[in-house]
């Protein structure tokens, strides 16, 4: 009877992402948005008055000097394997952990102050950097449908030891699109894991670049407006109407 | 940073090739890139180094040491040279450090009877090769060993020290002038240098008009030192004067290269210069650095890297790497160079093994052989199966922005007085965006318009996932089609209790219903196919959003034959209009053997707001290709 409404375009590609780590066994792991800042920075091997600090604008909370908006989702992660360890449960674990984060930039066309990505992480007995390959073959080759060329870089997160930045290709280019790495082993010891015996591999994607990537959506702003023309600006042919 | 090639070209023996080579080895191991600019007799490659080889990367020498580890090519040693009518003095500067933890090393020299004046073209060419300004000699000098060695260089005009050199930390009140000609007030926690009567330099940040070198300076005293990276990353923030010495300070050096940058400046100093006399050198290192050993088992390496690299494999990448290692039986004792402040545990050394073996030898493997048995996170069952009963219903979902005027909470850095809170509850946002989009209900074809969003408030008690749906009808045939607007609601309110088995508390917010999230969780163990069902097809594309207004027109016609609405749809679109946006249907009947159709048409453009004349001419073309195809316009 009615024509159907529609998702907003960041909530199909989070379905998208999240059901293909749901077929590959992942857990979908969520935390709060207002941090501390052992959770967002130091359990994750960002130590204060350091450099690494700055690549990640923060916010913070008014009135505590210890709250900030989350810069990434990996402050979730910290929490899972916090409670997963606390609970005594047997490690591996594979969780994904989809959600907004803050950073505190000027926006312009690519940037925004609000945006959403998905991070991933895997810890186990013998985990390695060529599980993070074979995973991420996985995903990106069922994300595009279609196998997909991609290359592993040198990059350098504090909460990753070896840290990779990975481009994938399209036609002749090469964009950079994830970050990823073997879990720092401060970062196992700080949630009370064993790093002697268990490594893990951790790894995150912008959402909003992987839909803008997608449709060929120019400006990040379109997704905040609050504007119903954003989902019908999106079809497939050369419709006058749809 | 910015690498010259002719520049990286003096640091080997072998003749580098292309630029585009060049930065190709280096950003598939080392660095990232930014870019590659192609000069007449010089190419430039902008590298990003990444903030843990900061410390001996942003310099030539590092850069250089790094290139020849992944090609083999040979090093040059033996780069400065003194110029062959040099002589010594033995006088020599007077140097105190009062505080061992923030100086950690302090090399000053006096150099006699310089003349201050233009320097050698080369030089200059070199720092304008990379986008720095030529100054002077001296100065150049400085800044050519800084960039080449990475150890950053003061140099103070002598004539101007009274008594001793002291580092020390500023005294409260005290100000000093910075050579960019501000007046800066000094805290407790800078460090400076001083002589007997006040201030010449912020450590390792800028330097200051006290003993600045000028036209007229004879003798000049080099500083080659090394400072607390903390205490130069707070006072450059403090005073805002980032500086390429205190990018590096900031980053942290080895206190080991300072030597050889005295040395280095000194040669090139008397070289370029000349000078009369070169004096002895002060050096001041209460805590010399300990050689770092680190201990790294075989099996180790191949577990975090999914490799298996036998002994030899390893030692060779050893050797490549011109580190210092014992091997003893399965683990390796590494000695870090001093240069490489970064190495200091085992998965430090698998990254350089890592990325000199290179990343793509790195096979891809599953992970069957790990078993974890997830959990359904309810949240994500909840949000997914609302919003498939709410778009089956013809709503549309919002995704509004978390920052607003005023919140509960607010931000100590908002990036603007008007987004300092976070949002309190999401109907404000809804309503206003409900309202703001049934203006383009024409735009849309809309009888009503229907949104929803799904998504996080914050109050001083917590963080509340929400789910606010807001309708708003377009006359009464809407209200006749739809029910009223809270008839709509309540029936939704109905629905999602019976879909989740629960009551939810409601609430009526003008023309929307909120309620919480938390109040549908009924622990499914599935997802069932909640994540799979899809608003935009695979291959949808964005198609730009005009930021200029659309005009609708109405239209009415007869048509004789049993044409369907796709037929008469697909007449209006072949008529050759420039403006024609949209098509919608509104009205159809039959009489007597005959069809009327009403269509609404919106048109638009994505360059200009069209003027009636320009809407009048796409209408005729329709109205004459519809009479073409035997339509009567009514």
């Amino acid at each position: 009877m009615n024509t159907p409404g529609k998702l907003h375009p960041l909530s199909q590609t989070i379905r998208t992402l999240s059901q293909i780590f749901v077929d590959m066994g992942f857990e979908i792991a969520n935390g709060p948005h207002i941090e501390d800042q052992w959770h967002n920075f130091d359990a994750l091997n960002v130590p204060k008055n350091h450099p690494a600090r700055d690549m990640q604008d923060t916010f913070f909370i008014k009135g505590d000097t210890d709250k900030v908006l989350r810069t990434h989702t990996s402050s979730v992660q910290i929490r899972f394997m916090e409670d997963y360890i606390k609970s005594g449960k047997k490690l591996p674990l594979k969780i994904i952990s989809p959600g907004m984060v803050f950073r505190q930039e000027a926006t312009d066309r690519t940037h925004e102050a609000q945006f959403y990505q998905l991070e991933g992480l895997v810890v186990g007995e013998g985990i390695s950097l060529a599980h993070l390959k074979g995973t991420l073959e996985q995903f990106l080759n069922q994300y595009y449908g279609r196998p997909i060329e991609f290359r592993f870089r040198p990059g350098y997160f504090p909460f990753v030891e070896p840290g990779i930045e990975i481009d994938l290709k399209f036609g002749d280019m090469w964009l950079e699109v994830l970050g990823a790495g073997m879990v720092h082993p401060n970062v196992l010891e700080n949630v009370g894991i064993d790093s002697k015996k268990y490594s893990g591999f951790a790894f995150g994607v912008g959402i909003d670049r992987l839909t803008m990537m997608k449709y060929n959506i120019e400006d990040i702003r379109v997704m905040y407006q609050g504007d119903l023309k954003l989902h019908d600006a999106l079809y497939s042919e050369n419709l006058k109407n749809n | 940073m910015l690498i010259s090639r002719n520049w990286l070209q003096s640091h080997f023996t072998t003749e580098l090739p292309s630029a585009e080579k060049i930065a190709e080895t280096l950003m598939m191991h080392s660095f990232e890139l930014e870019g590659i600019e192609l000069k007449d007799t010089d190419a430039i490659i902008d590298i990003d180094v990444l903030p843990n080889r900061a410390h001996d990367c942003l310099s030539y020498v590092g850069v250089a040491r790094e290139y020849a580890v992944l090609t083999g090519y040979t090093l040059k040693t033996d780069r400065y040279h003194y110029h062959d009518t040099i002589t010594r003095s033995e006088t020599t500067v007077s140097v105190n450090i009062e505080n061992n933890n923030q100086c950690l090393r302090y090399l000053a020299r006096q150099i006699s009877n310089v003349e201050v004046k233009e320097s050698p073209q080369w030089l200059k060419d070199r720092l304008e090769s990379i986008g720095q300004r030529s100054i002077n000699n001296i100065v150049d000098a400085s800044n050519y060993v800084m960039f080449d060695l990475g150890n950053p260089i003061h140099i103070f005009d002598a004539e101007k020290v009274t008594g001793d050199i002291t580092v020390r930390n500023a005294q409260s009140g005290e100000r000093m002038r910075m050579l960019t000609g501000e007046d800066v007030e000094l805290a407790e926690t800078d460090l400076v240098i001083a002589d007997d009567t006040g201030v010449l330099a912020l450590a390792g940040v800028k330097g200051g008009t006290k003993a600045e070198v000028t036209a007229t300076t004879k003798n000049i005293i080099i500083e080659v030192a090394n400072f607390n990276p903390a205490t130069t990353r707070t006072t450059a923030r403090r005073v805002k004067i980032l500086t390429d010495s205190s990018k590096r300070y900031e980053n942290g050096i080895s206190s080991e290269i300072a030597t050889e940058s005295m040395e280095s400046i000194s040669r090139l100093i008397t070289d370029i210069i000349p000078a009369e006399s070169i004096c002895q050198i002060t050096d001041t290192y209460p805590n010399p650095e300990l050689v770092t050993v680190v201990e790294v088992q075989h099996d180790h390496i191949n577990r975090l890297l999914g490799l298996s690299l036998s002994h030899d494999d390893v030692e060779n990448l050893f050797e490549r790497m011109n580190y210092q290692v014992h091997t003893d039986g399965q683990k390796y004792l590494v000695t870090i160079p001093f240069n490489r402040l970064d190495l200091k545990i085992p998965e430090d050394i698998i990254e350089e093994i890592g990325r000199i073996y290179g990343y793509h030898n790195i096979p891809a493997q599953n992970l069957d052989n790990y078993e974890f048995s997830p959990s359904i996170n309810q949240t994500v069952y909840v949000e997914n199966t609302l919003k498939d009963l709410l778009t089956a219903q013809g709503f549309s979902e919002f995704k509004n922005y978390t920052f607003v005027k005023k919140g509960s909470i607010e931000l100590a850095n908002p990036l603007a007085t008007d987004k300092r809170g976070l949002r309190k509850n999401l109907y404000t946002q809804v309503l206003e965006n409900l309202e703001k989009n049934h203006h383009n209900s024409d735009y849309f074809g809309n009888d009503r318009t229907a949104v929803f969003e799904i998504g996080r408030i914050y109050s001083k008690d917590g963080e509340i996932d929400q789910c606010c749906i807001a309708v708003m009808n377009k006359g009464k045939t809407a209200n006749k089609k739809y029910g009223t607007e809270r008839v709509q609601l309540e029936s939704l309110n109905k629905q999602i209790n019976e879909l989740f088995g629960t009551t939810i508390s409601a609430n009526y917010e003008k023309n929307s219903v909120i309620f919480n999230l938390s109040d549908c969780f009924n622990d499914v163990s599935d997802y069932a196919d909640i994540l799979r069902k899809q608003s935009y097809s695979e291959n949808a594309r964005f198609h730009s959003i005009s930021p200029f207004p659309y005009t609708t027109r109405d239209i009415s016609l007869w048509a004789y034959s049993a044409g369907t609405e796709s037929d008469i749809q697909l007449i209006i679109e072949s008529a050759d209009t420039e403006f024609l946006k949209k098509i919608f249907l509104f009205d159809q009947f039959e009489k007597e053997g005959r069809v009327s159709f009403a269509y609404s048409l919106v048109f638009q453009s994505d360059d200009e707001t069209l003027t009636d004349s320009q809407v009048d001419a796409d209408m005729q073309k329709i109205t004459k290709v519809l009479e073409d195809n035997g339509c009567e316009i009514r």
